[in-house]
């Protein structure tokens, strides 16, 4: 029963890590976790942050997105290529 | 018609891709490209590039598409690095082939114009004295929204 959590580029630097796996129990929607990781982590604040763009399994999401188990979160920084 | 996105984390050869693009279709009349490579400033030493592997050639696949159906190409091309580069080093390449010159064109501003904010990639430039993120440019956000607005495609 886990959400898999992921974070990208600037976003991994502030966390000090690429990924994490919680509980399912701890969210219902995108905006349950990043809750439970500003309580969690010092630095957990960032993913609250207006810039930050997540995708819930492949797909563009926002704070209301639903999530379960086995869902992967990605959360990330403005986006730069070419 | 036909689309080829590729991920590449090793040296690109832009000129043989072009070349095998060139004289495959007979009803392609026009074929157009952009080539993206490191620049050097700012004591730019090299760039990494990062990306979201399976959502990233997703969200290229999709900017291509968009390009097939709006201007009826006969095929999109979308090569893009990931890893480091040094300054004078390919990064993407963008090329459309079409009936018509004009269409050929236009997709090739498009595709790159949406890849830059729109497709999961993130740049690091290293210096002499350091390394740091690059942020999107106001300008670059601007060239995907006008696009987009026009579009109502949305990549990822």
């Amino acid at each position: 029963m886990t959400l898999n959590i992921r974070y990208f580029a600037s976003l991994r630097d502030e966390m000090g890590r690429s990924q994490d796996a919680l509980d399912a129990a701890v969210a219902n929607q995108v905006s349950g976790i990043i809750a439970h990781l500003k309580d969690r982590d010092e630095k957990g604040w960032v993913l609250a942050e207006p810039f930050v763009r997540i995708i819930v399994n492949g797909v563009v999401a926002h704070a209301e997105t639903p999530v379960a188990d086995g869902d992967e979160i990605a959360f990330c920084p403005p986006f730069s290529g070419g | 018609m036909s689309i080829q996105v590729r991920i590449l984390p090793e040296a690109m050869d832009p000129a043989a891709s072009l070349a095998e693009l060139c004289g495959r279709d007979s009803e392609a009349g026009a074929i157009s490209s952009f080539i993206g490579q490191v620049r050097s400033g700012d004591d730019l030493i090299a760039l990494e590039l990062e990306h979201y592997p399976g959502v990233t050639e997703a969200a290229l696949e999709g900017i291509a598409q968009a390009a097939m159906q709006r201007w009826s190409l006969t095929e999109a091309r979308i090569i893009h690095r990931v890893g480091r580069m040094e300054v004078g080093e390919p990064i993407v390449l963008v090329a459309a082939a079409a009936p018509h010159r004009r269409a050929a064109l236009a997709a090739v501003e498009f595709m790159i114009d949406v890849l830059k904010t729109q497709a999961p990639f993130w740049k690091k430039e290293y210096t002499r004295t350091g390394s740091h993120w690059i942020e999107p440019r106001d300008e670059d956000h601007a060239a995907a929204e006008g696009w987009l607005r026009s579009t109502q495609d949305q990549a990822v």
